[in-house]
């Protein structure tokens, strides 16, 4: 499910099944800067991968917008902002919270966050390629499924 | 003159050497994933909502997943909507195209996606399970059958329409 009036009905109504908070991280600059391009990509990569992750687990995760940040903030400060979130997000039927990001400094700062970072390394995308990177995108989103897995399975 | 050859650099070399391996170790990985985008042919369309989405002479007796993209309005927008269906023929000859939509809240299930259970569907979010013919297995989470997509074949190509409940048909 997604944050969609489509889904609010739908979330009353099965709640206590679905017990896993989704939410990207994507990183911004400004558009004439040198780097706007690699930040471009990955607006578009992780917009196809969380899709894909909700359709695969429609009826246990629910996929929040993606939070959006600044590239050069602090981020020691966007940590606790996003714990905060979380924080006011949970009820008693979340168990699970995943970031999904390309960005290292995330990594960087793994330990502070109150969620799983599924952290990858960014895929090179070009939309006039945009079957082939379909396909990247679409086995990466398969094999980040099987990750979330384990960790339901473990719990 | 002199007739030599144009040498290739110990770069270029590389280079060549190196995206030949990544490009082959990548269709290797993928290509059992997505045929929707190796096979253009597969992809013109019909007319109607038929799509065709695989080879006759490709299905077998054990279910095997085929993707397509059709296009959706969703909300305000229209997207490009990816979609599944576990195909595989019966004992009778029959080909039977299953949705993998789980009919409790709409995960999507696998074809022995669970050891314990190696000749059902399995749906990873609250362990539902589906014989090979797609009936829910009793006090497991669903409680109907997938839905079963409405078919087509044409010159030995599948073409599939929307999915329906059984009892639809
Ligand atoms: S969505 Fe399949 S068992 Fe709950």
């Amino acid at each position: 499910m997604e944050w969609k009036q489509k889904d609010r009905e739908r979330y009353q109504e099965a709640k206590e099944y679905v017990d896993t908070i989704f939410i990207p991280l994507l990183g911004i600059d400004d558009i004439a800067s040198n780097q706007a391009q690699d930040w471009l990509e990955q607006a578009d990569a992780i917009q196809v991968i969380s899709k894909e992750i909700e359709r695969h687990y429609t009826g246990r995760v629910f996929l929040y917008p993606t939070y959006t940040y600044h590239v050069k903030c602090d981020y020691q400060l966007e940590v606790n902002r996003l714990n905060n979130w979380i924080e006011n997000l949970k009820n008693e039927h979340f168990k699970h919270v995943f970031f999904l990001s390309f960005d290292p400094q995330w990594k960087l700062n793994e330990k502070d966050l109150n969620g799983q970072l599924l952290w990858i390394t960014a895929p090179s995308i070009n939309e006039r390629e945009k079957e082939d990177a379909l396909k990247v995108l679409h086995h990466q989103a398969k094999l980040l499924s099987d990750l979330i897995r384990t960790y339901w399975k473990n719990s | 003159m002199s007739g030599k050859k144009q040498p290739v650099s110990r770069r270029q070399f590389l280079n060549y050497t190196l995206t030949g391996v990544g490009g082959f170790m990548a269709a290797g990985m993928l290509a059992p994933m997505v045929r929707f985008a190796i096979d253009p042919v597969l992809q013109a369309s019909s007319g109607g909502d038929l799509k065709a989405v695989a080879q006759v002479d490709e299905l077998t007796t054990e279910p095997q997943r085929f993707d397509w993209t059709i296009d959706q309005v969703d909300a305000w927008y229209e997207s490009e909507v990816t979609k599944s269906a576990w195909v595989y023929k019966t004992d009778n000859d029959e080909i039977m195209a299953l949705s993998p939509v789980c009919k409790h809240l709409g995960c999507v299930v696998n074809w022995q996606g669970d050891p314990d259970h190696p000749e059902q569907f399995f749906c990873p979010c609250h362990d539902g399970r589906y014989y090979k013919d797609g009936v829910n297995v009793p006090n497991t989470p669903p409680n109907a059958a997938l839905d079963v997509f409405e078919h087509e074949v044409r010159e030995g190509t599948l073409y599939l329409g929307n999915a329906k409940p059984r009892g639809e048909f």
